[in-house]
Parts: structure tokens; C-alpha cells; sequence
């Protein structure tokens, strides 16, 4: 019996021990505060979670956060990078240090905005020969790990499969991608062209693999290099390669140019390269693996002197931490924190030397596409390095001055011709009655910069003068100046450009304020009328200092003046009326001539016309034929066919003497329909037709007749279109949306809307499960999974603001009841959060968590009660038998005696 | 037996705590030679490339014919994230 409770308490401790234990495990994946919600999530299907942990100062160590070392990953800053436990969870969440956790996605698409910084950007809408500088028809060699071209921002990039130079000689090798994803992010950087844009993102590329898949070399690696280089020397003309990046180098550093230190073959072999304009970009190195941040030397091949060596500003333009640099770098570019191509359609967060390397072998190409349309010949390494180190954003460390890259203003640079400036209105020589007048010009260059407005009166002083910034290559400038003092002035625009070359149009224009004016009253322009006699009015002005002295009419036909008309008129505002009889029909054209006392004349601006038509339009009919029949009612498209001098305005349908419907948009000697639906009786119809002069054609009439319907027939009568699942397409005004906007929506399904700013988004519902459903949003596809309840809030135009609300209200019969909403609520926190779904799950699993923790206390107070259960049980049978025992004895005793 | 139970309960709790406790202290294991060091000077990178461990001056990789791409790799020793340090005798892969 002994034995029995010792098992008995050993299980119940082991039992308790495990569910105190798992009890703990859960308790600890709680939600808090400091804990994203995602991280929670990711504990139900992981036992590790990479999360980022930010930490209150970038001084605090990790090793004060209380979980193993070995499970920071990296860190940046204040933030860390950990592989986390959900013990180690909670030991961070207690940590007073730690301000915030959230999950960590190893790649994520964010905005770029290095191709900004180099103005790349600028750059592509730059138009020579009608074709836009983006590095069209230029070819780089990416000599890297390899390039997944299947990526979808770098489809059809790829002018060859890999060329494999690793470890051997160099063979086209179609089964290879990137087994390590540098050489993607490179090629990316260069010329991505998709959710992500490279800096010359029309350029193509071709992928040598001279990096196995830990981005390391083979042990001839310089063989390799100089394989691939001379490969890509060999094959120059038949794929259009211009440059050779290399994002890679040794980790011997170079204080001073390395061509026979390092490796006279690869020297020569570049040299080569350059001989023929191919550009050699290298990276400059980085500090790492035993070798510290270097201000006097840096790796090679970037120390070969013929090679470009690049390397890293942070985007703040400071010079980044780990990329070596000294005299022989030629360019800086961005290479901190680079958003760029990743294998498996994925982008991925890089920094190094080696992200700086593309950006300047990119803009190599643009400068080459740029010279070549230009110049129609090519631009040398040498000129196009001399041209982004003279013509960048000037940067200074250790008493050396270098350049980080500006493709903008390298390329304005080499423009040396001035604005093409036109003078559009007022004309030449204009009188004008207004003192405020309106002017307008414009120009084409390269690039514009801005633009200055002159208006000089007699005297040549400047009475007015405007300026204002430009961009583009074209811009019109329109500007209206008040209060002009009557009397002659002359203007003109001056516009300059990006490179400070400057233009005027060709000559002033003059202009006199003051004069005589002419507007034509009535009737309108392109008037018709059938009536021969017309009165035309016009009406006449004059400056202050002059009164009006006649005003002429004039009427011309189609070929000449046929009749003028004369009148004195006086004081400064005269309307004078004509009458004219129309002998024939056709189109005329009337203006009036004005005239004051100081001799100055015009016309109104433009001749007005009118047209006398007395042609009826003359219609025939086409179908139903006379005497059609049919049975029940019927839907009946009335033909007909209408011809006239002038258009028609339109046609009515008529019934039984009666106008039933209308049509308009008539097109003159064609075929028109007027639809419309008849029941069971006899009819007689027509067409009538009204041109614009407002005369009506009558045509003939026809007859038919409609029979009723046979109440015998039991079948189900046409069936108009069966239980097909057709799909809709719902679209809301804007008004609605912004208010909120529910639909119900069966599978495939679309809701089409616009945002603020006008552009055009549709809501596909994909599927419809029992409890969730799968949307895609474009015209930016995002894919989205919704559980009932849930809603999402997205950013569709910038990463900003949330734009768009969206939540599944239930899902009925398959259908789903979706609510959108378009919002404008900016994004806070880490670019994270950019397109965050909120969960209402999580409150049920708080209360889930809450219900289980209680099973387990209670479970663990049963077992409690049940072992001290057994035990009083134990004590109290004991009792039992010793008082049993005493008894049988002091009864054998009495029986004794 | 009351008083027997109760100290196989409190064996069975002190083995439990005993041994939660041991295996939630780091081990002291021995180390291979490989690692072995009396300096930080004595500590070297692993592998040429993107190295994410240290090993001792005996072990100490050939690197000068190799060429490494220019990234700054997470969780490595690249561009200061790291360094081989050398604490009790070991090689050590520390991240700063």
C-alpha cells in the first residue's frame, strides 16, 4: 500500500509538472502592448519566430535582454533581429528595455528611393530621337552569384541563359538561376522593371556566375573573372554590352592602383574591356570578416586603374560605416538599406559596396544611350566617369573630394542647346480693348528649368515681369496681367534650361492696349434656321479716347463676299443689327468692321456661320415589313434610313399617329433603330424626322399586326438566360465608397471604384469559403485572405496613408457581404505596417487563452483534491482497522475471561 | 507512511527543480582544439566569405586567392556587425 502512493503521488507530480509546464509555454504567447499581434500568430504554428526587437537606446546591449546570444541575429541601431522562443518571448516582453516586438519579414517590398537619390528618375523622361533615356539597347554583365530571371520584375531581361564561369571555362548553362540571391539583387538594382524599377530599368543584362552559393569565389577566382570579362568582351557586338559590374572583391586591400600587385592577367583583361568602351564597375569592399573599415585601401579589382571603383554613401549621402574607400574610388552611390529583386519573385533589404557597384554601372548605360542617340557615337569609360565625377552631389572625408552620383545632372550637363520658345497668344500686332489681357507661350528643350514673362511698353521699361520653375521638356506658360495702361508695348518669354542655357523666342511680339473691339451677338455660331429672312447683330467698342465712327457688315457664301452692309455709328458701345433674305440654302459666314476716330479698325476674332436649310429630311423605312405578324409581345427594333442636307436632331417613332419613342445620335444615310415593345392589337407606323433648321420628315407608314398569346401552352416560354453564374460588376460612385460601401458578392464578383485621386481600383472576390474568403485588389494586385469579421486597411497609392478599408461583414449562401471604404489615414510606425489586417479574432483568442488557462487550474486543483482525497481516505481506513483490530481484542479478552 | 509519502513528494519536487535547473544552465562542455585561443589575436573568421562563426589561429582559412561579393550579410561578420573574440580559451562568434 506504501508502494501504491508513492506511484500514486509520482504520476499526479509528473502530470502536474507537464501541465504547469505547457500551461506556461501558452500562457507566455499572450497578447501584450509591446507585442505585435503577428508574433502571437506565428507562436501557433512555430516554435521560433524571427522578430524585430526594439530596444529603448542603441547602447543597450543584448546581452541584457536575457535570452542566449546566439539567438540575435543581427541588429541595426535599436533594433535587433532574434530568433525567438516563446519563453525567450516573454523574457524579452518583462525586459524593461524592450519598447516594442513585432514579426520580422525577412523580404518585403518597400519603397526604393535610392533610384530617387540618383535621379534616375529625372532622367527617364528625358526624350532623344522620340526614345526615353531608361538604358534601352544597353547590355550590362552582372558577374555574380547568378540572376533569377524568372523574377517577375526582371522577366525578359535576360539576353542569354547564365553564362556559368564558375570554376571553369565559360559555358551558357540554362539550368541555373542564383543559388545565393546577390547576384538577383544586383540585377535588380540595375534594371528591374515591375513593382520595383532598376536605374535602367529598360537596359538588359546577362548573368555570369563567377560566385558559388555562398557568395564566395572558387579558389581561381581571378581565373574565373578574367574568363567571364573576356566572354563578355568577346560577345560585345552580338548582345550590345557596354559595361561589366562587379559587386565583389578580395579581402587583401590595395593602398594604391593594383594592376601588377593584384593581378596583371585581370589588369590586362579590363584594359581590354575598355578598349573596346565596355565600362568595368567594382565594388570598393567591405569591412568584415577579419578586416576592418578601411580609409587608405580597398579591395580589387576595384584598385585596377581602369575599373570604376564604387563605393557606399548611406542615403543621407554620409559615408556608410563598412565601405572601404581612398583616392582611387572614382563615384560613390547609395548602398545602405537598397530595396531590390530577390529569388522566387521575392525583394529583399541589402547593403554593401556591392549595392552601390549597379547603380553606377546602370547609370553608365543611361549616359552611353544618352550620347548614342544624341551624338550617334559612343561615349568612352574614361568620358563617362569624368562625367558623373564633375557633374554629381559633391562629398568630402579625409581631405578628399569625391562624387556621389546625379544621372540628371550628368546628362543636362552635355545638353548645350537653348529652349525652342514660341509666343502663342496675344498675336503679332494685336488691338486690344481689355487692359487685362492673357498671354501664352511655351517651349521644348531637353530639360526646362523655368521661365520668366516680359511685357515692355514704349519706352522699353519692363511693365511687367514674371517668373516661375519649370520641369519637362516642354511647358506652357500662360499668365494674365491687369491693369494695362492704354498704349503700345512689346513681350516675350525667356526660358533656361538645366544646364543654364537660355532662349527668348525669336522676336517681340507687339501690342497695342486700347483701339477697337468687335463681338459678333447673335444668332450663335453654326446657327441653322428655314426661315430666308435673318437679322444678325453685332457689337462694337472702342477705347475712351476715341468714339466709334462706322461699323460694315459683311456675309460671304461658300466661295465669296455676296453682300456688305454699311453704318455710321457713334459714342464708344454701339450694338448694330442687319437683316438679310436667304435666296438660296447653304452655309454663310458673317463678321463685322469697325472703325473709331483714331482710324483703328477690326474685325471680331473669328467669322461666325449660319446655314438656311428648307430641306426636309426624307426618310425610309426598313423594317418591320407592311404586314408583318407575330404572336405575344413583342420587342421590335423599327428600321429606318434617313437623308438630309444638314444633320438630324432627331427621329420619332410613330404609332398609331402617335410619337411612342425617340431616337437621337441619328446617323445620317445609315441604318438607325428605334427599339420599342408592343402588345397584342393592329398598328400602323412611322418616322419623323427633325434636322437641325427644325424641319420635320414624315415617312411613309406601314402596318402590322401583334396576335395574343395561345393560353394552351404550357412550356416555360424563352427562360431568359437560365441559372448561368454570371458575374457582376458593381460600381459605386465615389461618394458611396467614401461613406462606405457594402455588396454582397458571390464568387468572381467585382467591385469597381475610385479613389481621391481619381484612379481607377477593382475589388475581385476570388473565393468564398465557409468562413473566409480570398480578394485580389488592383490595379496594384494585392491578395488578401479575409475571415469574417476581419478587416484590412491597404495602401493602394502611396505608402503614406491607408487609402482603402476593407472587411468581410458574413458570408451567406456563398455569397460574401464586403464593405469598402475608401479612407485617409496616414501610416504610423515601421513600413512594417503597410498593409495591415486587423484582426478581431484576437479578442476571441484572448478569451480562448482565458477559457484554457482556467481548464488548467481547475485540472490541476482536481488532482490536488483527489491525491488529498486518497490520502484522508488512507488515514482514515487505517483508523478504521486499528479501532476495528482494538475492538476484536478487548472482545477476545472478555471472551477469555 | 504520512510522513513517508511526504518525503517522496519532496524527493520528487526537489528532482524536478534540481534538474529544470540544470538544464536551463549553460554547458561547460570542453571545446574542440580548433577553437582554442589566448588572444582576440588569436581568433580568425571561419570560412573567407560571409563568415558566421570563428575559429583559432590554427584553423585559420587561406583566403588570399578568393574574392567575396560586396554585401553586408545579416548574421555575419560583415561590415562590423561582429567580431572573434577569444573568452575562456575559445574562439567566439560575438555579435555587437
Amino acid at each position: 500500500m506504501k508502494k501504491n502512493v508513492i506511484v500514486i503521488v509520482f504520476l499526479t507530480f509528473i502530470i502536474c509538472l507537464s501541465i504547469i509546464l505547457t500551461s506556461a509555454q501558452k500562457a507566455e504567447v499572450k497578447i501584450s502592448p509591446k507585442v505585435d499581434k503577428k508574433v502571437s500568430e506565428a507562436f501557433v504554428s512555430n516554435n521560433n519566430v524571427e522578430v524585430i526587437v526594439k530596444v529603448k537606446d542603441e547602447k543597450i546591449k543584448s546581452s541584457s535582454l536575457g535570452i542566449e546570444e546566439e539567438d540575435v541575429i543581427s541588429r541595426q541601431g535599436d533594433l535587433l533581429i532574434i530568433n525567438s522562443s516563446s519563453s525567450d518571448l516573454g523574457i524579452l516582453e518583462s525586459n524593461g528595455n524592450v519598447v516594442e516586438i513585432e514579426k520580422s519579414f525577412r523580404f518585403r517590398a518597400l519603397l526604393q528611393d535610392t533610384i530617387g537619390i540618383v535621379n534616375a528618375t529625372k532622367v527617364w523622361p528625358i526624350r532623344v530621337n522620340s526614345k526615353n533615356i531608361t538604358g534601352t539597347d544597353e547590355t550590362i554583365c552582372v558577374l555574380d552569384t547568378g540572376v533569377d530571371f524568372t523574377h517577375p520584375d526582371l522577366i525578359g531581361k535576360n539576353k542569354t541563359c547564365i553564362i556559368d564561369c564558375f570554376n571553369k571555362i565559360c559555358v551558357q548553362n540554362c539550368s541555373i538561376g542564383d543559388d545565393n540571391g546577390h547576384g538577383t539583387h544586383v540585377a535588380g538594382i540595375i534594371s528591374a522593371s515591375g513593382s520595383i524599377l532598376g536605374v535602367a530599368k529598360s537596359s538588359n543584362l546577362i548573368g555570369v556566375k563567377v560566385l558559388d552559393s555562398n557568395g564566395d569565389s572558387s579558389d581561381q577566382g581571378t581565373l574565373d573573372i578574367k574568363n567571364a570579362i573576356d566572354w563578355c568582351v568577346a560577345n560585345r557586338n552580338l548582345y550590345n554590352i557596354s559595361v561589366v559590374s562587379l559587386s565583389l572583391g578580395t579581402l587583401n586591400l590595395f593602398s594604391n592602383y593594383c594592376d601588377s600587385s593584384f593581378s596583371s592577367t585581370l589588369t590586362s583583361v579590363i584594359n581590354n574591356a575598355t578598349a573596346f568602351n565596355i565600362s568595368v564597375i567594382a565594388a570598393s569592399g567591405n569591412s568584415g570578416n577579419g578586416v576592418a573599415r578601411n580609409t587608405t585601401s580597398i579591395s580589387a579589382p576595384a584598385c585596377i586603374t581602369n575599373a570604376t571603383a564604387v563605393s557606399a554613401t548611406n542615403k543621407d549621402d554620409s559615408f556608410s560605416s563598412y565601405g572601404h574607400y581612398n583616392f582611387l574610388v572614382d563615384l560613390f552611390a547609395p548602398g545602405t538599406s537598397v530595396t531590390s529583386t530577390y529569388p522566387d519573385g521575392l525583394y529583399a533589404l541589402a547593403s554593401g559596396t556591392s549595392m552601390s557597384a549597379p547603380h553606377v554601372s546602370a547609370s553608365f548605360a543611361l549616359i552611353r544611350q544618352y550620347y548614342r542617340l544624341k551624338f550617334g557615337r559612343t561615349y568612352t569609360p574614361s568620358e563617362i566617369e569624368s562625367l558623373l565625377r564633375n557633374n554629381g552631389h559633391n562629398i568630402t572625408a579625409s581631405g578628399l573630394n569625391f562624387t556621389r552620383i546625379d544621372n540628371f545632372k550628368a546628362i543636362t550637363s552635355l545638353d548645350n542647346e537653348s529652349a525652342s520658345v514660341a509666343l502663342i497668344i496675344p498675336a503679332n500686332n494685336f488691338i486690344n480693348t481689355s487692359q487685362t489681357i492673357e498671354f501664352k507661350c511655351n517651349a521644348t528643350d531637353l530639360s526646362l528649368r523655368n521661365v520668366s514673362f516680359f511685357l515692355w511698353n514704349s519706352t522699353n521699361s519692363v511693365f511687367n515681369y514674371t517668373t516661375s520653375e519649370v520641369s519637362g521638356e516642354y511647358n506652357q506658360l500662360n499668365i494674365n496681367v491687369s491693369n494695362i495702361s492704354l498704349g503700345n508695348y512689346k513681350w516675350n518669354c525667356l526660358y533656361y534650361d538645366w544646364n543654364n542655357n537660355f532662349a527668348f523666342a525669336q522676336s517681340n511680339f507687339s501690342l497695342t492696349v486700347g483701339g477697337i473691339n468687335v463681338n459678333l451677338i447673335s444668332p450663335e455660331n453654326g446657327n441653322n434656321t428655314k426661315l430666308n429672312s435673318a437679322n444678325l447683330s453685332c457689337r462694337t467698342t472702342s477705347e475712351e479716347n476715341y468714339n466709334l465712327k462706322n461699323v460694315t457688315f459683311n456675309l460671304w457664301n461658300s466661295s465669296a463676299l455676296i453682300h456688305t452692309e454699311n453704318r455710321s455709328i457713334s459714342g464708344l458701345n454701339n450694338v448694330s443689327g442687319f437683316n438679310y433674305t436667304f435666296t438660296y440654302e447653304g452655309e454663310y459666314k458673317w463678321n463685322c468692321l469697325g472703325f473709331n476716330n483714331n482710324t483703328n479698325s477690326s474685325f471680331a476674332t473669328t467669322n461666325y456661320t449660319i446655314t438656311y436649310d428648307i430641306t426636309k429630311p426624307n426618310i425610309t423605312l426598313i423594317s418591320p415589313n407592311d404586314g408583318y405578324s407575330a404572336t405575344g409581345t413583342q420587342n421590335i427594333n423599327f428600321e429606318f434610313n434617313v437623308s438630309d442636307l444638314r444633320n438630324i436632331s432627331k427621329c420619332d417613332l410613330i404609332l398609331n399617329n402617335a410619337s411612342v419613342s425617340y431616337g437621337e445620335s441619328i446617323l445620317k444615310n445609315q441604318s438607325n433603330i428605334i427599339p420599342y415593345s408592343v402588345s397584342s392589337g393592329t398598328y400602323t407606323w412611322g418616322i419623323n424626322c427633325t434636322d437641325y433648321a427644325t424641319n420635320i420628315g414624315n415617312s411613309s407608314t406601314r402596318s402590322f399586326v401583334i396576335n395574343a398569346a395561345s393560353v394552351s401552352s404550357s412550356s416555360s416560354g424563352g427562360g431568359g438566360g437560365g441559372g448561368a453564374s454570371s458575374t457582376s460588376t458593381f460600381a459605386p460612385g465615389s461618394d458611396e465608397v467614401s461613406k462606405g460601401y457594402t455588396k454582397e458578392l458571390k464568387r468572381n464578383d467585382k467591385i469597381r471604384f475610385f479613389d481621391s485621386s481619381s484612379s481607377e481600383h477593382t475589388v475581385n472576390l476570388d473565393f468564398v469559403g465557409t468562413d473566409f474568403i480570398n480578394l485580389t485588389i488592383r490595379s496594384d494586385p494585392i491578395k488578401l485572405v479575409l475571415g469574417i469579421g476581419q478587416s484590412a486597411k491597404l495602401n493602394l497609392t502611396s505608402k503614406e496613408f491607408y487609402d482603402l478599408f476593407v472587411k468581410l461583414e458574413s458570408i451567406n449562401d456563398k455569397k460574401a457581404n464586403l464593405t469598402i471604404q475608401t479612407i485617409n489615414e496616414p501610416i504610423i510606425g515601421p513600413e512594417t505596417k503597410n498593409n495591415e489586417i486587423n484582426e478581431n479574432i484576437s479578442e476571441t483568442e484572448d478569451t480562448r487563452n482565458k477559457g484554457n488557462n482556467f481548464l488548467i487550474i481547475f485540472g490541476v486543483i482536481l488532482i490536488f483534491i483527489l491525491i488529498a482525497g486518497v490520502l484522508i481516505w488512507k488515514k482514515f481506513k487505517v483508523g478504521l482497522e486499528k479501532e476495528i483490530i482494538k475492538k476484536v481484542e478487548k472482545d477476545l479478552k472478555r471472551n477469555k475471561k | 507512511m504520512k510522513r513517508s509519502a511526504l518525503i517522496v513528494l519532496l524527493i520528487v519536487i526537489l528532482v524536478i527543480i534540481l534538474s529544470s535547473i540544470y538544464f536551463k544552465l549553460p554547458k561547460n562542455d570542453s571545446f574542440p582544439d580548433d577553437l582554442y585561443c589566448e588572444s582576440d589575436a588569436d581568433c580568425f573568421p571561419a570560412s573567407c566569405c560571409h563568415a558566421n562563426s570563428c575559429v583559432g589561429v590554427a584553423n585559420k582559412p587561406d583566403c588570399s586567392a578568393n574574392l567575396c561579393s560586396a554585401v553586408c550579410e545579416l548574421g555575419t561578420l560583415d561590415c562590423g556587425q561582429a567580431s572573434c573574440l577569444c573568452v575562456k580559451n575559445k574562439c567566439n562568434f560575438v555579435l555587437k
